[in-house]
């Protein structure tokens, strides 16, 4: 029978040291005891998840907070700003309850993507291995070592849900979630196998979830599953989920030397990363992925833009599922800009199951006044971070399908929609005005620099797709692409080249010069709630990465060299009051070798929801932050870039990490870069072209060896 | 029996206390009855004790130890004393009440002599200043009021020190920092709702008291006036125009 430890070190299991104690403190988050006012944390901290279904992580022995839900991607009810995640009923629990105090061990093993959970009963030790299984995303495995035969039903509602219908079909029990707002529903049928033990009680339980958000699913095709997983046994589908988890750590991984807390940080970051996305259909990965219910599953730019790049380079078929969620909803985005009287594509802020924007228009703020939020009528920028994400993904998985279909549909689409959102002065230049970018402290402002520049780059991208394609599919003119080209060239950035520094938006200078870095007990820290809104809105005062924001995506859309002396104006100006602003800026430090700085950010958003910093942790993990983490370490640090058909490799290794070693997939080849502070290993298999302090090589699975020379790279072989 | 025990005197404060034991009653499932603790009976106290319908104890000697005598028997849940003598006394509480408050590890109800008590607790303040350390007296006040028809009303204040690192969606960050508030803090709590203000503690809180128009404010006390502690529940009553209920805090100051 398969062990139900936790992963140890190899040196310690030749040992024979099996102590739950051991488990490697690089890859197995760990948390003792049982904490009554931390739980609803935990709770998300040890969700699981296999793509399609995700569940809470909660103690399976029962307390009076506990909250237990099952949740689908893509399954949402209701309408409008109420849609939300749809929860189904419930299978992971056990007929015990826990006390504070109670001894408790909870093991979240990241390599083989399970959880472990250990605990004490009255008549004796419960030990219990649970796993979402990603290689049969939809099924979900629990073995339970217990003293006493369970009793009890297997299957019980999310604690915010409810049971439409339940049942038992040829010997499984199932139950069918679904809420007023949608046809659609989650079925789940559970199974147990029982043996009798020396020591008491085997029960290992087969949970298949079947999810559809047109029509609630009968019982026959989870119960089908169920049983068929029973058949082929705990032990068998343990090895299949360490198999999967190992092939998906293969191509993902990233490992650092000399600081194996922040290690464990980047690896839980990136197992939630994997877990929440799918790899077949299509994917709306919500702000708190398959980790919560938290922000009502609505999808943000957040997917696009902060979780889609780590999966194009490590699991380009789970951002192709991504893309897919938001190519399907074109005509949706189609329909958005003709109700705004605009042509093209129009995306919609918050979105969730038709495409139709679900941003609420109003809110109570933290004192209780309601406010109108305008973020779904005036965050524009989100129709350029659509395109954006495509190109990303062509760009790391060398899709020329994708490229030569839909994703030259949606370049022209939202080329089409800035055609028309753009408008021309007297004098020739070309402005957008009453929108909000990325710095939500400041609304509505005109010409914001990131906006602009990312509808440019919309334009041109746009304009170089279709200008070789006299004929297909979208058909556009030659006066089409020329007015994109023109409107690209005359819309205004911000830029002065005196200073090399971008004005975030028109007037952003001319606002209350007031430094927060200086202002502020501390950063990050919520300036809207430390100043008030009004203050920071008249203030230079900046909630996350904007106009530094195109720094980090579109590097080659700004002008060569000023980075740094928008870093220096910016950074000191930023309250890092966004969760995704300081993984941004530990990238960009990196880059400017300010290793200190950079390290700082990084172990912040690397441990956001390790130590709940935001407070809502409970709602579920925020993915984008992880996401964010991974692009620091291989955008900022690992220095890696598609660019011009080559992968760019430009390193920064801060003095405190002996090595980092980046895994990829570039265009088919799997990609190890692995930097020292004299070495550069980059090994591809198949070769893959790559391009290292300016000159192209190729690298192959033998190897290409770089000796650092001064500040660059020659290569030893 | 489960008695609210009214410790009143021959002052202003008389009536004010008396009504507002009386409507704390159903929310503590009590029966009211009052002391007064003098040498020399006089005729304010006992002419409130009767127009109340409370019956009144005499007892001589030292006030405080014959209150915290009274107060320590096993059903006796609340004591409800006054702030001051008359409306334009002077300002802090008074001694006694303090030493009281200091005393006792049951909650205790301070009512201003210039308040228009409450017949009825319909809405209930529940401060909390600072770090979530001070939050944790709200289950012991909320235990208090459990099975009660009182709406509660969190009201969270916030300075530089405990303010958040990040507010990232206010339609959703709100609601879910309210949430996990309660959560953490007051599980189980019928009818509720956090705001939250950030700035100085008992200024905010008074503020709130203007918007959210409670019959009473609840306030955790660390039991240690005489060092001079508790500073934002000591400004709460001095300027308080409503009762407020000092509830133990098990683990230190707010």
């Amino acid at each position: 029978m398969v062990s139900l430890m936790a992963e140890t070190r190899q040196d310690e299991r030749d040992e024979g040291r099996r102590d739950a104690a051991d488990v490697d403190a690089t890859w197995c988050f760990v948390l003792d005891g049982f904490d009554p006012e931390q739980e609803r944390a935990r709770e998300a901290l040890l969700a699981l998840a296999d793509g399609r279904v995700g569940m809470s992580g909660t103690t399976l022995a029962d307390h009076p907070g506990a909250r237990r839900w099952t949740i689908a991607i893509g399954l949402y009810a209701a309408e409008g700003p109420e849609t939300h995640l749809l929860p189904g009923p419930v299978s992971m629990h056990l007929p015990h309850r826990i006390a504070p105090g109670a001894p408790l061990r909870r093991v979240l093993d990241l390599r083989r993507g399970v959880l472990q959970e250990d605990f004490e009963v009255d008549d004796g030790a419960v030990r219990t291995l649970r796993f979402a299984a990603l290689a049969r995303p939809g099924l979900s495995v629990l073995r339970a070592e217990v003293p006493t035969r369970p009793t009890g039903p297997l299957l019980v509602p999310s604690t915010d849900g409810a049971i439409a219908e339940e049942g038992h079909h040829e010997g499984v029990a199932w139950a069918s979630s679904t809420a007023d707002g949608t046809d659609g529903g989650m079925t789940v049928a559970a199974t147990e196998l029982v043996t009798h033990g020396a020591d008491g009680w085997v029960v290992d339980r087969f949970i298949a979830h079947d999810a559809d958000p047109d029509a609630r699913p009968g019982p026959e095709t989870a119960g089908r599953r169920a049983r068929e997983a029973a058949a082929d046994g705990f032990d068998v589908l343990l090895t299949e989920q360490q198999a999967a988890w190992a092939a998906r750590w293969e191509d993902a991984d990233i490992t650092l030397d000399g600081d194996d807390a922040l290690q464990l940080a980047i690896r839980y970051s990136l197992f939630h990363l994997m877990a929440s996305v799918p790899d077949t259909g299509e994917a709306a990965v919500g702000a708190r992925g398959l980790t919560g219910e938290g922000y009502r599953g609505h999808v943000f730019w957040d997917a696009d833009t902060f979780t889609l790049p780590f999966l194009a380079a490590t699991h380009p078929a789970a951002a192709r599922a991504m893309l897919e969620y938001r190519l399907r909803r074109l005509p949706t985005a189609l329909e958005n800009a003709r109700a705004q009287r605009r042509a093209g594509a129009r995306f919609p802020w918050e979105s969730a199951r038709s495409g139709l924007d679900v941003t609420p228009r109003s809110a109570r703020d933290r004192t209780g006044k309601v406010v109108p939020i305008r973020t779904g009528l005036l965050e524009d920028h989100i129709v350029a971070q659509v395109p954006w994400a495509a190109a990303t993904y062509a760009a790391w998985s060398g899709d020329e399908e994708l490229e030569r279909g839909p994703g030259r549909q949606l370049l022209v689409e939202t080329a089409r929609y800035w055609q028309v959102r753009a408008r021309r002065d007297a004098d020739g230049t070309a402005h957008i005005y009453g929108v909000i970018g990325p710095d939500e402290y400041h609304e509505p402002v005109d010409d914001n620099a990131f906006t602009n520049v990312m509808a440019r780059w919309n334009l041109r991208r746009a304009a170089d797709a279709v200008e070789h394609v006299p004929t297909g599919d979208p058909v556009v003119g030659a006066d089409e692409i020329v007015a994109w080209r023109e409107l690209a060239d005359a819309l205004v950035d911000g830029f002065d080249p005196d200073t090399g520094i971008y004005e975030e938006f028109a007037g952003f200078n001319r606002l209350e010069p007031l430094v927060i870095e200086e202002v502020a007990p501390r950063r990050p820290i919520a300036a809207d709630l430390l100043l008030g809104a009004d203050r920071v809105h008249g203030a230079q005062v900046v909630k996350q990465a904007d106009v530094l924001m195109l720094h980090h995506l579109v590097p080659s859309e700004v002008e060569e060299g000023t980075l740094e002396s928008n870093l220096r104006f910016y950074e000191p100006r930023t309250a890092h009051g966004s969760s995704l602003s300081p993984a941004i800026h530990a990238s960009l430090f990196a880059r400017t070798r300010n290793y200190d700085r950079a390290l700082g950010a990084l172990r912040i958003a690397a441990r956001l929801d390790l130590d709940d910093l935001t407070g809502s942790t409970a709602g579920g993990l925020h993915l984008a932050t992880m996401g964010s983490v991974w692009q620091a370490l291989t955008f900022g640090f690992a220095g890696l870039r598609p660019r011009d058909g080559r992968l760019e490799v430009d390193p920064r290794l801060p003095p405190a990490w002996g090595a980092l070693e980046v895994r990829v997939r570039y265009r088919g080849s799997r990609v190890v870069v692995r930097i020292t502070r004299s070495h550069l290993t980059i090994l591809a298999d198949p070769l893959a072209p790559v391009r290292v302090a300016g000159r192209p090589y190729t690298a192959g699975p033998g190897g290409l060896e770089l000796m650092r020379r001064g500040s660059s790279w020659e290569a030893i072989s | 029996m489960r008695t609210i025990l009214a410790a009143i005197d021959d002052s202003a404060a008389a009536m004010p206390v008396l009504t507002t034991a009386l409507a704390l009653a159903p929310v503590f499932g009590a029966e009211v009855e009052a002391v007064e603790v003098t040498d020399t009976v006089g005729r304010t106290a006992p002419s409130a004790a009767l127009a109340a319908h409370v019956p009144l104890t005499h007892l001589p000697g030292d006030p405080l130890e014959q209150i915290v005598r009274l107060a320590e028997r096993e059903g006796t849940l609340a004591v409800v004393v006054g702030a001051r003598r008359s409306p334009s006394g002077r300002r802090p509480a008074g001694h006694l009440t303090l030493a009281l408050a200091d005393a006792l590890a049951k909650p205790v109800i301070v009512v201003p002599p210039e308040t228009h008590p409450p017949t009825r607790i319909h809405r209930a303040l529940l401060a909390v200043a600072g770090t979530a350390r001070s939050a944790r007296y709200l289950q012991r006040a909320v235990e208090l009021a459990a099975g009660a028809d009182v709406e509660l009303i969190v009201v969270h204040v916030e300075d530089e020190d405990s303010i958040p690192s990040f507010s990232d969606q206010v339609q959703y960050e709100v609601e879910a920092y309210a949430t996990e508030f309660l959560a953490r803090y007051v599980p189980g709590i019928p009818a509720h709702r956090v705001e939250m203000r950030i700035g100085a503690p008992a200024a905010e809180i008074l503020a709130a008291v203007d918007d959210v128009d409670p019959d009473i404010i609840a306030v955790g006390w660390p039991q240690r006036a005489g060092d001079g502690g508790g500073p934002v529940a000591r400004e709460i009553l001095d300027r308080s125009p409503i009762p407020v209920m000092l509830v133990a805090l098990a683990d230190g100051p707010p």
